[in-house]
């Protein structure tokens, strides 16, 4: 979170994470994406790329799904 | 039945969430070991850092039971009573902007598992979790 804040209102447009080697997350890992999504400001586009279904699952679980873009590279 | 016992210190949650996932009773549970892993980590994060604010002698005792069908796991210590099931949990309809941060983690556990209970008695919070095993 202490990354993401660094980047506060100087007009990120994306946040991208490469999550191919993330076997695991939880509820920290969630509240970085609603971190990002309302502090960064002008509502940057959330990207998750390689995402695994587990993960995935917690997302969507928790209803952010539809706020991320799961991108396979 | 197996007994871990740590002492919790804030910052200490995901030190003490690797000691428990390693134990054989979790690692085999091949199917449920990722949602295991979620919940072990959000409840040993939070006893960590908030069952014992002032610090000092602190204990988490960790209760691993396994059966063939169903793995049970208590974590009891002597901190703050605290029953996070009474906790607001979060509304996850919310649009992502009117989003709180709280409570996600107990939401995730209660989840995750097919049986969450907490109890306070003899000065102790004593959560137990138990998830249905899958045998394939």
């Amino acid at each position: 979170m202490e990354e993401v804040n660094k980047y506060k209102n100087q007009g990120v447009e994306k946040v991208s994470f490469d999550v191919t080697n993330l076997t695991y997350i939880a509820s920290s890992g969630i509240r970085v994406v609603i971190f990002a999504k309302q502090k960064l400001g002008g509502n940057p586009e959330i990207e998750f790329i390689n995402c695994s279904d587990e993960i995935y699952s917690v997302f969507e679980m928790t209803g952010i799904q539809n706020y991320i873009n799961f991108v396979k590279k | 039945m197996k007994k871990l016992h740590f002492q919790p210190v804030k910052g200490k949650g995901p030190e003490i969430t690797e000691a428990i996932i390693a134990e054989e009773e979790i690692t085999s549970c091949k199917k449920e070991f990722f949602a295991l892993h979620l919940v072990i980590e959000e409840l040993a994060v939070n006893i960590a850092d908030y069952a014992y604010p002032d610090g000092g002698d602190g204990y988490l005792d960790v209760l691993i039971d396994k059966t063939p069908e169903t793995i049970t796991i208590t974590f009891k210590d002597g901190g703050t009573p605290f029953n996070p099931l009474e906790r607001k949990m979060p509304d996850v309809d919310l649009p992502l902007e009117e989003r709180g941060i709280g409570g996600l983690g107990i939401f995730l556990t209660v989840k995750k598992m097919d049986e969450v209970k907490y109890d306070y008695c003899n000065n102790e919070n004593v959560l137990t979790i138990m998830k249905k095993i899958s045998n394939e």
